[in-house]
C-alpha cells in the first residue's frame, strides 16, 4: 500500500487499527486520497498547464517567444507576413527586456533584504531592548499590507503630488543598464553612464523599493527562529578567545544560520521574481518599466497566450529549482546533523 | 596573574545581582565561588571575564594590578569556560581548540604547524588526542568538557573562569573531572576562579572558597576554614547538612534544645545551634549527660557511614545523625528505638538571621 503519509510513524497493528486514537484505517485512507486530490486539482494540475501551453507550438513555439527574428533584408514577402515579423520580434525583445529587469530588480531587492534580514535576525535574536515586540510586528507587516496598497504608498510619497514629491521626480541617478567601465583615467569612480533617469516612482528604482517592501520579512522571518535558539554563549566564547567582532560574526555566526539563511534568500528571490501587485501600481504601466509578472499579464491581455505561458513557465520553472534546493537542503542538513556536523536550523 | 575585585556592584534592573563584593585572587591560586542559584556567582565570574559590566561607577576589577574597565573580553588575557561549554558545533575538535589562534592577527599568528602542534599538546594534556577529526556532537559531556578546557587554554589565559565546569555532568563522571581539574591546575598553574552551587564539588577541589548569597560573598577562607569555622549560619547551612537546635544561650548548651525549644521565644537570649550530623552522638542511656530524647524514624546506609533519622520527643523536629558502620552495629538501633542525643560540636548563632 502506497498511503504512506499517515501510516509511517504510528504503531499499528497488522489490520491497520491504529490501537491508540482507534482512528481505522479507511479513515487514513480517505484523508490522504483527499489531500492528494486537493493538491492534484490546485497545485499540480495548473503547473502543468503552464507547462503543456507554453509548449502547445512545439520547442520552436517556445523559443520564439523569447528569440523571434525580425523580417529578412532583401527578401521579397507580402506586406502582412513582414508586419507579423516585426511585431514578433518587438514582442520578443520586449519579453527579453521584462527578464533582464526582473533579474535586476529582483537581485537588488533580495541583497538588500539578506543585509536587512541579517541585521534585523541578529538584533532580536540577540538582544534585549525596548520596542522589540513592536519591531518584530514592523517586519510582519508587509505580510498584511495588500501588495497593491504597498505599491500606492510608494506613489503616494514620491509622486508628482506625493510628500515628498517635490524632491523625488527631479531626483536624477544612472540608468543601470548604460552604466559601462571607463577606468580609474582621472576619475575616483570607475563606472560611467551614458544615460540618466529621473524620478522614483514609475522607474526602475521605484519597483526595486516596491518589491523590497513587499519582500521585507522573508529572510528576517526565516532567521530569527534560528538565531534566537543559537543564544549568545557561542559569540561569547569566540570574542573570549580573542575573535573580533567581524570574525566572530563570520567564522560563528554565518554558519551557524547558513541553511536558515539559504532557505531565507529563496523565498524571498521566488517572491521578488513573481511580485505582481505593487510592481504593477509602481512601473507605471510603461513596457520600459515591464518585469516577468507585468509582462506576462500584458501578453495575456494581448491574446498571445502561448507566449504568455512561456513566459511564465520560467517562474514557475524557478519555484521548482527552489522546491529542489529546498529538498538538498533538507537533504544535507540531516546529512550533517547525522554526521554530528552544526547548521541544526 | 592575580585578580582583584573592589566594590563590585552589578544590577539587572531592579535585581541587584552582586552587592558591594571586593574578592582577592592570587597568582595561581585555585578559587571556588559557591552558593545557590541566584547568588550572583556567575555574574561576578562574567563580570571578571568582562562578559558583563558592572554598574557605572560601582566597582573596579584589577587584573595583576591593572584596572580592566575598558578592556573588552578579548584583551583580558582570561580563559572561559562556558556553563554549558558554548563549543563551536560546525567546526571539528581541532578547530575548536586553534580557533583562539587561528582569529590572531596574521603577525602573532602561529604557522599552521605549530597551531597543530599547539593543539595536540592541549588534546594530550585533556587525555582527548586523537579526537581532532569529531564533532563536538559526537563526544560525550564530559569530553566537551575538556575540549572547552583545551580550546580556552590555547590562548594562554593568565585566568581561567569556569562557570559550573561540571554541572551538567552525571555524579561518576563529576567526581572523576574534579580530581583531574585539581591535577591540571596543579600542572598548568594558572589562576582559576569557578562557579558552582555543589558545595562538595567547591571543598573538595578549591584552595579557597568563598560562599556567595543574595549577592554577598558572606565568608572566604580554606575549605577547612568555611567548613569548621563558619561565619555566618548561612555558609553553616549550606556548606552540607546541618541540624538545628533553637533554644537559649543559658547554663549549659548542651541542655538548650530541651529547656526553651519554641516555649519562650521572645527570651533575650535566643540562640540556634547548628551541629553537622556526624557530630551527633547517640545513646542508648542517659550516662549523666542531660541529653535530648529521640525516637529512631529510619536508618539508611551511605556507603561507609550509617545515616539515622531521629525525631525529638518533646520538639518533634528531625534530627539527622552520621554513624560509623561500627558504631551503628553497636547500637544495634532498631525503628521506634528512644535514645539520647547529643553533641560532640556545635556552632551557636545569636537569632538575628532567619533560616
Amino acid at each position: 500500500m502506497t498511503t504512506t503519509t499517515l501510516a509511517t510513524s504510528s504503531n499499528r497493528r497488522a489490520d491497520g487499527e491504529n490501537p491508540a486514537t482507534g482512528s481505522a484505517r479507511w479513515v487514513r485512507i480517505v484523508l490522504t486520497l483527499a489531500t492528494v486530490a486537493f493538491i492534484g486539482i490546485f497545485v499540480v494540475l495548473p503547473l502543468a498547464n503552464v507547462f503543456a501551453q507554453a509548449f502547445s507550438h512545439g520547442v520552436s513555439g517556445y523559443v520564439h517567444a523569447f528569440f523571434a527574428d525580425g523580417p529578412p533584408r532583401g527578401v521579397h514577402m507580402p506586406v502582412r507576413e513582414r508586419l507579423k515579423m516585426i511585431t514578433a520580434a518587438s514582442q520578443a525583445r520586449q519579453t527579453r527586456s521584462a527578464i533582464a529587469m526582473t533579474l535586476l530588480v529582483g537581485t537588488t531587492a533580495v541583497v538588500f533584504n539578506v543585509v536587512f534580514g541579517v541585521a534585523a535576525a541578529w538584533a532580536v535574536g540577540k538582544f534585549r531592548f525596548r520596542g522589540k515586540t513592536l519591531l518584530i510586528s514592523l517586519i510582519d507587516l508587509p505580510f498584511s499590507v495588500s501588495p497593491v496598497v504597498a505599491g500606492l504608498i510608494f506613489v503616494l510619497l514620491f509622486g508628482r503630488e506625493g510628500v515628498f514629491g517635490n524632491w523625488a521626480t527631479h531626483f536624477k541617478w544612472p540608468d543601470p543598464f548604460s552604466i559601462y567601465w571607463r577606468g580609474f583615467n582621472g576619475h575616483w569612480w570607475p563606472f560611467g553612464d551614458d544615460q540618466q533617469l529621473e524620478g522614483i516612482v514609475f522607474t526602475p528604482l521605484g519597483i526595486v523599493l516596491g518589491t523590497i517592501f513587499v519582500t521585507f520579512p522573508f529572510v528576517a522571518r526565516s532567521l530569527m527562529p534560528t538565531v534566537e535558539a543559537q543564544g549568545v554563549e557561542e559569540e561569547q566564547a569566540a570574542l573570549s578567545l580573542g575573535a573580533s567582532g567581524w570574525q566572530t560574526f563570520r567564522r560563528v555566526t554565518l554558519p551557524n544560520i547558513r541553511w536558515a539563511l539559504l532557505y531565507g534568500i529563496m523565498l524571498c528571490t521566488c517572491r521578488a521574481f513573481g511580485e505582481f501587485g505593487a510592481v504593477s501600481v509602481v512601473s507605471g504601466n510603461t513596457d520600459a518599466n515591464d518585469t516577468i509578472p507585468l509582462r506576462v499579464e500584458k501578453l495575456w491581455q494581448s491574446y498571445d497566450s502561448q507566449a504568455a505561458f512561456a513566459l511564465a513557465s520560467l517562474l514557475a520553472g524557478l519555484a521548482l529549482i527552489t522546491l529542489l534546493i529546498k529538498g538538498v537542503v533538507d537533504w544535507r542538513r540531516a546529512a550533517t546533523v547525522r554526521a554530528g556536523g552544526g547548521g541544526v536550523l | 596573574m592575580s585578580v582583584e575585585v573592589r566594590n563590585l556592584t552589578k544590577s539587572y534592573g531592579n535585581f541587584t545581582a552582586v552587592k558591594d563584593v571586593s574578592l582577592v585572587v592570587n597568582t595561581g591560586q585555585l578559587v571556588a565561588l559557591v552558593g545557590p542559584s541566584g547568588s550572583g556567582k556567575t555574574t561576578l565570574l562574567r563580570s571578571i571575564a568582562g562578559l558583563e559590566q558592572p554598574d557605572p561607577g560601582a566597582g573596579t576589577i584589577l587584573l595583576n594590578g591593572k584596572d580592566v574597565a575598558a578592556e573588552p573580553v578579548g584583551r583580558r588575557k582570561i580563559g572561559f569556560v562556558f556553563q554549558h561549554y558554548a563549543l563551536f558545533k560546525h567546526m571539528t575538535v581541532g578547530e575548536n581548540v586553534a580557533f583562539g589562534l587561528r582569529v590572531r592577527p596574521w603577525r602573532s599568528r602561529p604557522s599552521r604547524q605549530e597551531i597543530r602542534k599547539i593543539v595536540g599538546e592541549l588534546l594530550d594534556l585533556v587525555q582527548l588526542r586523537g579526537m581532532e577529526r569529531r564533532y563536538p556532537s559526537q563526544l560525550s559531556g564530559g569530553q566537551r568538557q575538556r575540549i572547552a578546557l583545551a580550546r580556552a587554554l590555547a590562548t594562554k589565559p593568565a585566568v581561567l573562569l569556569l562557570d559550573e565546569p561540571f554541572g551538567a555532568l552525571d555524579a561518576k563522571v563529576r567526581r572523576e573531572l574534579r580530581q583531574w581539574l585539581r591535577q591540571l591546575h596543579h600542572d598548568v598553574g594558572v589562576t582559576t576562579i569557578f562557579v558552582t552551587h555543589d558545595q562538595e564539588e567547591a571543598l573538595e577541589v578549591a584552595d579557597r572558597v568563598a560562599v556567595m548569597n543574595k549577592g554577598v560573598i558572606e565568608q572566604i577562607g580554606t575549605p577547612t576554614e568555611v567548613y569548621d569555622h563558619p561565619a555566618t549560619p548561612f555558609v553553616q547551612t549550606f556548606l552540607g547538612t546541618v541540624n538545628l537546635f533553637r533554644g537559649r544561650i543559658a547554663e549549659d548548651l548542651q541542655k538548650s534544645g530541651e529547656t526553651s525549644n519554641g516555649r519562650d521565644p521572645t527570651s533575650p537570649g535566643k540562640a540556634t545551634a547548628f551541629v553537622r550530623p556526624h557530630d551527633v552522638e547517640i545513646s542508648r542511656l542517659a550516662n549523666g549527660h542531660p541529653g535530648l530524647v529521640g525516637e529512631v524514624i529510619s536508618t539508611s546506609m551511605t556507603g561507609p557511614t550509617t545515616r539515622v533519622y531521629l525525631q525529638l520527643s518533646d520538639s518533634r523536629e528531625l534530627v539527622e545523625a552520621e554513624l560509623t558502620r561500627n558504631r551503628y552495629h553497636e547500637l544495634a538501633l532498631k525503628i521506634g528505638d528512644t535514645v539520647y542525643v547529643s553533641w560532640r560540636k556545635a556552632k551557636v548563632f545569636a537569632d538575628d538571621y532567619s533560616i
